[in-house]
């Protein structure tokens, strides 16, 4: 049996101390524990949203000037950024000092007459208290058989919520990207989320948007105390100081480093509360990403979405967010880390791919022991990786890619969002002149045993002039590289003509005038 | 009015089977499943499990005091395997224990030793085999055979349908608590309360009267809870009975992929013929259908295949077969179309196929052969109050159908890359259960002194809005606000043999039960009134909570006319039994009139391939249905975005895989994908076409749950029409579609039919697709 961990948070109103195996799951904790049974179980994978809660910790906000705000947790301590997690992969161990919210936790809002100035005669219980997130799902029939409609209230709530996502139809997609929804076919739930965009356009002026909904009715008023209540247990807790003053993770002892878990829950979550875990993520100070020398050193610990819409890469490699927004929903990308992408070495890899064609380096750190490690030459077979159990990774990094470069990554996956790729890929290509090839790096996930980079036809490529007869070339060699399988994914013969196909939409992107659609579906006849 | 739990919803109120507090004591229990899809059990250990601590007890075949055989249509199936192992998953054991963690963690100790025997998964190879669960059957009309020679076009054909996970967001559950006096009540998810009370009462062994199911509500049902929610509640049930004590079995999603029978995949083959014109002459189809291990549905599900092959055509010739053919998959069954979705997909396919033959748009073909009033079907009902016309025509020019096509047709021509296609798909469905004893409902109405009403239905509220609709039916027919009315649990104690929820018809026949309960009520309050009034009954009414006389409002009031009924002594309760009128069928000759009316429709679906990546995008989904007069909009809309997604899905992503060894492959939702709110079309456009009918459910609506699943087979076509397009672009005319139509039509489908040249060493290795 793993050691608990003694943990303090604010579960909705109430101060919880509780003392659990550090892989004890959030929806568990929820419904079993506490016995609050408005979060639902639909699939304890991250994959349908009926657990998804809201976990607020305390940021410093500021707003620069495209309204978007960056947030930076814990430096200077002035208000509460909620996100949206499914509690089904998410370790009470990580709750230390955080706010949790459920369903339950949003009654309140709003005194019930409020809510016949909406207008729901004849619709459920009276007395009930709304906010407009909820009283626009019923407005526009939203709601079916009801099951999935508690993830749904609180990934909407959870959006409006936060200050860095637009109220729009944009906003929205993300907001319930992580929703399934079995009954409505989603245009009652868009009809609402427009509803909902439109009663609370005027928020789009507030930073502190907690504090407007709050003062709107759209939240109970207990959150305005929140960021006091958070403050007082962080300076409270010894646990939290030592473990939040760390610069970087603790390592040593027997357990098994887990950066996020959104995988690792997602296949051992039966198994993980006996399991020693170091829960890496737990109470970890900002991740970010720093500029040395031309390369970008990454926290391995940050999130998809954090590293999406970090500034410098963004610069870096500008279509990130295209990218990320392919990749799982919103609230698994919130949890997903770089480092447990990279050491999770499922053979697709989602951002592994692009890691490996921009060429990154790894640190791995382990006790007071340090080593550094190029990406390419950590996979050494199906799930096996150069690293020891208990070793950390600690920053991931990668050369700014030149000016002369494209960075390409496409992904095909069954369901175009919120699935996992049959073939996904990413190219570095850098050009010198009008049309010398001076490197090319290809790396493609869903091929082989691991995330492959390919090395021949890179090599091929190099020195090449870029037109379509070598193109098509390259392609033929990039054949000879990769040893796909049938499985769940797709057929081999499928992501064959995946990896030729992706590999000419990365060049017709990247070179339209080098190399035309029209010459290469010529070619293709 | 909208939805009448969705304030419940929406606040996280709305309670489940597994939300309410657990009784004191209760056990949790886990099902064992058979490791293999074809067998023998030699030996069954259950003492690994047993000894584990928490664990109380493990039931098997053996500890059945009843009978232990379940079955909606005939009883072939053991609620435990017992002896032979029929399919992947199939229930073997229960383990029962204080958390539902430790019994699965014990149920995987449970030792078995088997002899397998050899996995049919096909139904070809089934059919071959003469493994069948029932005779084919036969429905002919007219002669093909004679017409064939006098076809100008006549093309034949396959098709493979997949089969569809029902994924209802609430899994399979129930809690069974044991009462007094050898009683049992059990908290169930499920679509038929009376089927679950008999089933239970027959495994324990005793009376009905000794089992109460209440159903508050579920979370999702689409068919999958109509015969298949029984062996869970029925295994709690032996848990709780024999333990004495209560029990929770709560599948969780993994368990309930691959235990549960899905819609049923069919293997068909078509022939049609055409004259000059595009009049279909004659049409043929043999469906094999999947049933799976056991029966199951299947035989009812065949039957609405069949009725439906011809879906809104008029074909003067037609000769079909279908046989439910024995597998080793779950047992396939109800699921939203309940069988009709795949006969008309056939009719389309070869609809498909015939107008690439002559050169026409399908929905030239489409248009020619629209059915109208006084067509006799195959099976021997005449159409009559048909719109199939109507919404046609309504379509064509809501929707700017000829715009459409130009619009398609020049991008087409402007894009190398990217293709567009959009399909038509009309829809002509019957209402009513073809079992015809299954068409009665039954509604109890409590008036109580205080003026609140309470209704109780066999209507389960699965989402579809049964409780809200009759909520509105009975306001409007007592003449009181909604406010006042509450919808009770579906309970077999307050109604008893509940007809299932299905068939698109739990709100004709329970709100057809409603309006007679209510209308035995208004009897006793208007005589009341009558005397009170000095006036008679037949000029009293009750309009906006107030009695009038001769449509002039008096003093009196809803609330009052109730006090002054109680003290009357006359009856404030009335319990209404209602079936539909002019229905018959005879199952065995397949000729009758099973259908109290129809509902019609159409959709336009547009799509734009990705023709370099093979990915695609759903441009618009349109559709005109015929709703007769709507209960409650909101909640008709739901019901026709809500099939439209699941049919969508049905054709695009949702792809069900097995292994060799029909062990389901697709069996968590990482694996198994259905829509989400990003693959749903951009332009979502439903139109009602409000119409009066004779013949119709309660205040002029029409039945909405099941008709519009089949609009989204028009996806299917709109993205054939697009890879079409490519390949013309491409190939010109030197490769024309394969004989063979694949659904689900998915990304992989659509890239390896756009680059068939690039398929050198053929087929998969390892994974079977839509068996």
């Amino acid at each position: 049996m793993s050691k608990r961990f003694p943990i303090q948070f604010i579960l909705n109103t109430d101060l919880v101390t509780v003392e659990v195996p550090p892989g004890a799951l959030a929806l568990d904790f929820i419904r079993d524990q506490r016995h609050l049974s408005g979060t639902k179980e639909g699939c304890r994978e991250g994959d349908c949203g009926a657990c998804i809660v809201l976990v607020g910790e305390l940021v410093s906000a500021s707003v620069d000037n495209s309204g978007e705000s960056s947030l930076k947790k814990n430096t200077v301590k002035s208000g509460v950024h909620y996100q949206p997690m499914t509690s089904c992969l998410l370790p009470v161990g990580e709750l230390q000092g955080k706010h949790l919210v459920t369903i339950e936790g949003l009654r309140g809002a709003r005194d019930a007459a409020c809510v016949d100035a909406v207008g729901l005669e004849g619709v459920g219980s009276e007395g009930e208290q709304l906010s407009t997130v909820q009283a626009a799902m019923i407005e526009c029939g939203g709601t079916q058989c009801g099951y999935c409609t508690p993830g749904f209230i609180m990934s909407l709530t959870g959006w409006v919520a936060d200050p860095s996502q637009p109220l729009d139809r944009n906003g929205l997609n993300q907001a319930i990207s992580g929703n399934l929804c079995r009954c409505t076919g989603y245009n009652s739930i868009r009809k609402a989320g427009q509803r909902i965009a439109d009663g609370l356009s005027d928020l789009v002026q507030r930073v502190d948007r907690i504090k407007a909904l709050c003062e709107r009715g759209d939240l109970p008023a207990y959150f305005l105390g929140i960021d006091r209540r958070l403050l007082e247990l962080s300076q409270r807790s010894s646990l939290v100081d030592s473990r939040e003053k760390a610069a970087v993770p603790i390592t040593g002892g027997t357990a098994i480093p887990i950066a996020g878990g959104t995988n690792f829950f997602l296949q051992q979550g039966a198994q993980a509360q006996t399991m020693a875990l170091n829960l890496i993520q737990c109470a970890a100070p900002a991740a970010a990403v720093v500029v040395e020398n031309n390369w970008l050193v990454v926290d391995a610990r940050m999130s998809f979405e954090s590293f999406g819409r970090d500034p410098l890469v963004q610069d870096a490699i500008p279509d990130i967010q295209i990218y990320n927004k392919l990749i799982a929903s919103r609230p698994i990308r919130i949890r997903a880390t770089l480092a447990g992408n990279l050491c999770n070495a499922s053979p697709i890899g989602d951002l592994t791919c692009l890691m490996l064609a921009l060429g990154a380096e790894l640190d791995l750190v382990e006790d007071d022991r340090e080593r550094s490690l190029p990406l390419c030459e950590f996979y050494l077979g199906y799930r096996k990786i150069n690293k020891t159990d208990t070793e950390i990774l600690r920053t991931i990094r990668f050369p700014k890619p030149s000016i002369n470069a494209i960075v390409g990554w496409e992904k095909i996956s069954k369901r175009p969002h919120l699935d996992i790729a049959t073939v996904n890929s990413a190219v570095v290509v850098e050009l010198e002149g009008k049309r010398r090839i001076k490197s090319a790096r290809f790396a493609i996930g869903g091929v082989a045993e691991i995330p492959l980079l390919l090395d021949k036809t890179g090599q091929f490529l190099m020195g090449k002039e870029l037109d379509v007869d070598v193109i098509f070339e390259a392609l033929a060699r990039a054949q000879k590289e990769i040893a796909p399988i049938s499985d769940i994914r797709g057929s081999a013969d499928y992501k064959r003509l995946l990896v030729r196909q992706q590999l000419l939409a990365h060049f017709i992107r990247g070179f339209p005038e080098h190399i035309p659609e029209d010459i290469v579906f010529e070619a293709l006849r | 009015m909208k939805h009448y739990d969705s304030k419940l919803h929406v606040s996280g109120s709305a309670e489940f089977v597994d939300d309410s507090p657990a009784p004191q004591g209760m056990l949790h229990a886990a099902v064992f499943g058979s490791p293999i899809a074809h067998g023998t059990i030699s030996a069954l250990n259950i003492s690994p499990a047993l000894a584990v601590t928490g664990v109380k007890a493990v039931f098997s075949f053996d500890d059945i005091p009843g009978d232990g055989y379940l079955g909606a249509l005939i009883q072939d199936e053991p609620l435990f395997a017992h002896r032979q192992l029929m399919y992947h998953g199939q229930p073997i054991a229960l383990v029962v224990a204080i958390s539902a963690s430790v019994a699965r963690a014990a149920a995987a100790l449970i030792q078995l030793e088997t002899e397998p025997l050899a996995v049919v998964s096909c139904p070809r190879v089934a059919f071959a085999q003469g493994l069948m669960l029932q005779a084919s059957r036969i429905y002919s009309k007219g002669d093909v055979e004679a017409a064939w020679p006098t076809c100008s076009t006549v093309v034949e054909g396959s098709v493979e349908l997949g089969g569809q996970e029902h994924l209802y967001l609430e899994t399979n559950r129930a809690r069974a608590i044991p009462q007094e006096d050898g009683r049992l009540k059990v908290y169930s998810s499920t679509q038929s309360p009376s089927a679950e009370q008999k089933s239970i009462a027959q495994v324990l062994g005793i009376a009905m009267h000794l089992v109460e199911i209440d159903v508050r509500r579920i979370g999702g049902g689409f068919g999958g809870k109509e015969s298949q929610a029984t062996p869970w509640c029925c295994m709690a049930a032996l848990a709780a009975y024999r333990l004495q004590q209560p029990v929770q079995l709560v599948l969780n999603r993994a368990e309930d992929m691959r235990m549960t029978g899905k819609r049923h995949p069919y293997k068909q083959d078509y022939k049609i013929g055409l004259d000059d014109h595009g009049t279909i002459l004659a049409y043929q189809v043999t469906h094999y259908q999947n049933a799976g291990a056991y029966m199951d549905l299947s035989a009812a599900v065949l039957e609405r295949s069949i009725l439906h092959s011809t879906n809104a055509y008029a074909i003067a010739n037609v000769h079909i077969v279908g046989t439910p053919c024995r597998t080793n998959l779950p047992p396939s069954t109800a699921f939203r179309g309940f069988g009709g979705p795949q006969g008309m997909f056939a009719m389309e396919a070869a609809i498909f196929k015939a107008a690439q033959k002559m050169g026409v748009e399908p929905d030239f073909i489409q248009e020619q052969n629209l059915i109208s009033d006084g067509y006799r079907f195959h099976y021997g009902q005449t159409i009559k109050e048909c719109r199939m016309k109507k919404v046609w025509r309504e379509a064509k020019e809501c929707f700017d159908v000829r715009g459409a096509k130009e619009r398609v047709a020049s991008f087409n021509a402007a894009h190398n890359g990217q293709k567009k296609g959009l399909a038509l798909m009309p829809v002509c469905f019957g209402i009513s259960f073809t079992r015809t004893f299954l068409n009665q409902g039954s509604c109890l109405v409590h008036v109580y002194t205080d003026g609140s009403v309470a209704l109780a239905s066999g209507g389960v509220e699965m989402g579809q809005g049964i409780s809200s609709n009759l909520i509105a039916i009975a306001a409007r027919t007592l003449g009181i606000s909604a406010k006042r009315i509450r919808y009770n649990s579906t309970n077999t104690s307050r109604i008893a043999n509940i007809s299932p929820s299905a068939a698109s018809s739990t709100t004709d026949l329970n709100g057809g039960a409603t309006i007679v309960a209510c209308e035995k009520i208004l009897v006793g309050l208007k005589g009341v009134a009558a005397k009170h009034l000095a006036s008679n009954p037949e000029s009293i009414s009750i309009v906006n909570e107030r009695v009038q006389v001769n449509g002039s409002d008096t003093e009196l009031g809803w609330q009052e006319l109730v006090s002054m009924t109680y003290c009357s002594s006359v009856a404030l309760m009335a319990h209404g039994f209602y079936t539909s009128p002019g229905i018959h069928f005879d199952n065995l000759a397949g000729k009758g009139s099973p259908f109290q009316y129809y509902a019609f429709g159409i959709s336009l679906i547009e799509v734009t391939v990705d023709c370099l990546r093979g990915s695609y995008v759903l441009d618009s989904a349109k559709v005109v249905h015929d709703l007769g007069r709507p209960i409650i909009p909101s909640v008709d809309l739901g019901q026709v975005e809500g099939g439209l997604a699941q049919g969508i899905g049905w054709v695009t992503l949702e792809e069900l895989s097995y292994d060799n060894e029909a062990k389901l492959a697709s069996n968590s939702l990482s694996t198994y994908k259905v829509p989400d709110n990003h693959f749903m079309p951009n332009v979502i456009d439903i139109k009602f076409l409000e119409t009066d009918s004779k013949q119709s459910g309660p205040l002029g609506s029409k039945a909405v749950g099941e008709p519009p699943l089949m609009y989204g087979i028009g996806a299917y076509f709109a993205l054939r029409q697009a890879i079409s397009a490519f390949k013309l672009q491409q190939y010109g005319d030197k490769l024309t579609s394969s004989d063979i139509s694949l659904s689900p039509m998915t990304p992989e489908r659509v890239l390896l039919s756009l680059y068939p040249n690039f398929l050198q060493s053929g087929g998969r290795d390892g994974i079977k697709q839509n068996q």
